[in-house]
């Protein structure tokens, strides 16, 4: 017994020492390039008004209509046809559908290849990627800036000027392009989607205490907050205080900050108390009218509220449909509306794709980005998961530009569009997580006076990240 | 007869107190299984008492998420970490208890010392020194840091103190047996009760671990449970009734060694208690 025990130890030993001998790892890759000082960020304009026109842009659609199969010039990368580009591009990310989306690149580069790496959030990814970063070891070729982040990739310094490989900006819409832009005006990303908001609402609710479920209606009813805290009154009132008019009160905080397009900080110094007590003060008037179900944003019990029928609606962005209407509420087809939010247009998330600067599949990585810009690309991504593409000629398309199935034949199209001409758009920065969480945080409670509350979240901002002042 | 009745008064008390206890214990056990048989809207509606129909369709998700392919994964890393964590414990704890050397008191305080250091500190520096040593696409970085695991050396070396007699390894010595031979023929057999609670110990730290699989390991293939559970869903919605499913067959192992050797694992744990 006692030779058995010390053999199977000395036994494991072996075989988990052995194992490794089989590792081979040759990332070669160099360091962080996150400068020390990144922070330091010269941040453009606080806020811009996107007023250009998102009219089909000549350009783009040219461009796009001749990239439909052949291997013609738009296909070409740095001078090889898309049967010489090759390599084999690392991929992570938090949704297994983009593998398949990427992967859609193959009909037209048959030669790239890919190593996928689920990764469980986004907040995993950027402690995946700075660890990667900083030690040298794989670093993805394609990287995935989400929105919260992306003000962070800004600065970090380790994207390629993908303008430098024949992709081309203008193909975009023009508010997702500028913020595809880094400080210093370099094109460092496409954009996955398109995110502008809207007011998801129950058809049978809005029947039922409302007398009509037509989107312009409702939107009629709801043009401004006053009116939206009223409809929200009459829908509990006669619900019996069975309906709710939102799940919660954060869950305005997204369209509410959106919606103001300033930032909480300028430079280093915070804004909160000067750019949102308004806002604070707003959700607080909300809350006392009652008409929220009190359920926090992203809990199981806000998801289940979708499918439940005690709360009428919820302010979001297009890609709701496919990541928390549908998973919520997967009986709920032709039974949910869009309207406007009351308050103005304003975009909710995004994903902008990067290429990282020390890769050494900058050629595939661009094939990539070519395909994803195409009609095929994009119509692809919406066929897939109902991403709303960047690309400005595709709206003019009409696997795009029809009525819904899902929101009950309404062309939800013809409003994002709309949206996307006129919204207010925030620029992201560095560290714009921390303020979204303190401010959703923060109006989960909402004790205390407007000031008291934006000086709270100063105190909490400071508390996570020290460099920063009142 | 009073002071009878008052005593079965008392026992009674006392097994209804473990009952309610146990009931507490086991409730959330209970409802992990039965929410691994549901989907979303059931659990969100609150109908988590009852038998769902959606086993098989949890049960598809994550077979398609390569469920059991992370679970031998987290098998064999978390057996042959464990195995080294032990080993190795066992013998600094030998060396620290029964030997005298220079600078003893000192070299022991550091090894204790290092506890007092979270593992995230030194995380980029260990996954440079992966990627140097060519071990990065090997399970090697989630094995090799237990060798050098503070709490086991400490945890060893009180036990050993006190349960393995010096009379003994001169016993040994006299009988021609080396040193090694000491530790591996005499000292192992005798600390075994502090070789189990110290297994179940550094098996549940491997097995939940996820913050090193998830900076270090790239391929999908050799995910352990932690990062498939934690992947399977959406960003947004979770899976919950597919996650508690993998939750619940990643205990069943767990449950099943311990109740192998709960025997073992308690005097373990009842001795270090008393002798330490």
């Amino acid at each position: 017994m006692k030779k058995r025990l010390a053999m199977i130890l000395a036994g494991a030993c072996l075989v988990s020492l052995l194992g490794g001998c089989g590792g081979n790892g040759t990332s070669e890759n160099a360091g962080s390039q996150e400068s020390a000082g990144a922070q330091q960020e010269e941040e453009k304009q606080p806020q811009e008004a996107a007023a250009e026109e998102t009219e089909a842009g000549e350009t783009g659609k040219d461009a796009a209509e001749s990239a439909s199969g052949e291997t013609d010039d738009y296909y070409m990368v740095n001078g090889k046809t898309p049967e010489e580009v090759t390599g084999n591009i690392l991929f992570w990310s938090w949704d297994p559908n983009f593998f398949e989306m990427v992967e859609k690149m193959n009909t037209i580069y048959p030669n790239v290849t890919f190593d996928f790496v689920t990764v469980a959030s986004a907040d995993d990814y950027m402690q995946k990627l700075q660890a990667a970063l900083t030690s040298g070891s794989d670093v993805p070729d394609i990287l995935a800036m989400e929105i919260n982040n992306l003000g962070r990739f800004y600065d970090m310094g380790i994207c390629d000027d993908l303008e430098t490989h024949g992709i081309d900006p203008s193909l975009l819409v023009p508010y997702l392009e500028e913020m595809g832009r880094d400080n210093n005006g370099t094109f460092i990303g496409i954009p996955n989607t398109a995110a502008p908001g809207g007011l998801y609402y129950r058809r049978d609710i809005a029947k039922e205490y409302l007398g009509t479920d037509d989107p312009d209606e409702i939107t009629a009813m709801i043009k401004d907050w006053d009116s939206f805290i009223e409809t929200g009154k009459k829908i509990k009132e006669a619900s019996g205080g069975e309906v709710s008019m939102i799940p919660g009160i954060d869950t305005l905080v997204q369209p509410l900050v959106n919606q103001t397009g300033l930032r909480w900080r300028d430079g280093n110094k915070l804004t909160v108390q000067e750019n949102f007590t308004d806002v604070i003060a707003l959700m607080q008037k909300i809350k006392d009218a009652d008409i929220d179900a009190g359920l926090d944003v992203w809990t199981p019990a806000w998801n289940a509220s979708f499918a439940q029928g005690n709360v009428f609606c919820c302010p979001g962005s297009c890609w709701f449909q496919s990541y928390v209407i549908e998973p919520n509420d997967p009986e709920g087809a032709g039974n949910w509306g869009v309207a406007e939010v009351p308050g103005g247009y304003y975009n909710w998330g995004g994903i902008w794709w990067g290429m990282y600067n020390q890769s050494e599949n900058k050629d595939a990585v661009a094939a990539w980005m070519k395909y994803e810009l195409t009609v095929e690309g994009a119509q692809n991504k919406y066929d897939l998961i109902h991403f709303y593409p960047g690309v400005k000629a595709v709206y003019e398309d009409d696997y795009l530009n029809k009525p819904n199935e899902f929101y009950g034949g309404q062309n939800v199209t013809e409003l994002y569009l709309k949206e996307m001409d006129e919204m207010t758009v925030l620029r992201p920065i560095a560290d714009d997580a921390l303020f979204y969480n303190s401010m959703t945080f923060f109006a989960q409670s909402l004790e205390g006076t407007p000031e008291e509350i934006a000086d709270k979240i100063e105190e909490d901002i400071i508390s996570s990240n020290p460099q920063y002042e009142k | 007869m009073m002071k009878m009745n008052k005593t079965k008064w008392i026992d009674g008390l006392i097994n209804l107190l473990i009952i309610v206890i146990a009931t507490v214990s086991i409730i959330p056990f209970l409802l992990m299984f039965l929410m691994a048989t549901q989907d979303n809207q059931t659990i969100f509606a609150g109908r988590i008492l009852t038998l769902g129909h959606s086993l098989s369709t949890n049960f598809k998700t994550i077979v398609e998420a390569e469920y059991f392919r992370s679970f031998l994964n987290s098998l064999f890393v978390s057996i042959s970490s464990t195995a080294l964590t032990v080993f190795f414990g066992a013998m600094a704890g030998f060396g620290f208890a029964k030997y005298d050397f220079k600078h003893k008191k000192l070299i022991f305080q550091l090894v204790i010392l290092t506890m007092l250091v979270p593992m995230e500190v030194g995380l980029v520096a260990f996954v440079w020194e992966m990627r140097v040593l060519h071990l990065s696409k090997t399970f090697l970085p989630l094995i090799l840091p237990n060798m050098a695991n503070a709490f086991s050396v400490f945890w060893m070396t009180q036990y050993i103190k006190d349960a393995f007699p010096y009379e003994l390894i001169e016993s040994g010595r006299i009988d021609g047996c080396t040193d090694m031979g000491i530790f591996l023929r005499m000292a192992l057999p005798i600390i075994k009760p502090a070789i189990f609670t110290l297994s179940i110990i550094s098996f549940l730290q491997s097995w939940n671990n996820y913050l090193l699989p998830m900076i270090m390991i790239n391929d999908p293939k050799k995910f352990t449970i932690p990062l498939v559970i934690a992947s399977i869903g959406n960003m947004f919605v979770a899976d919950y009734g597919a996650r508690l499913l993998a939750v619940a067959a990643g205990i069943l192992p767990i449950m099943i060694v311990f109740i192998i050797f709960s025997k073992q694992i308690t005097e373990g744990l009842a001795s270090g208690a008393v002798k330490g």
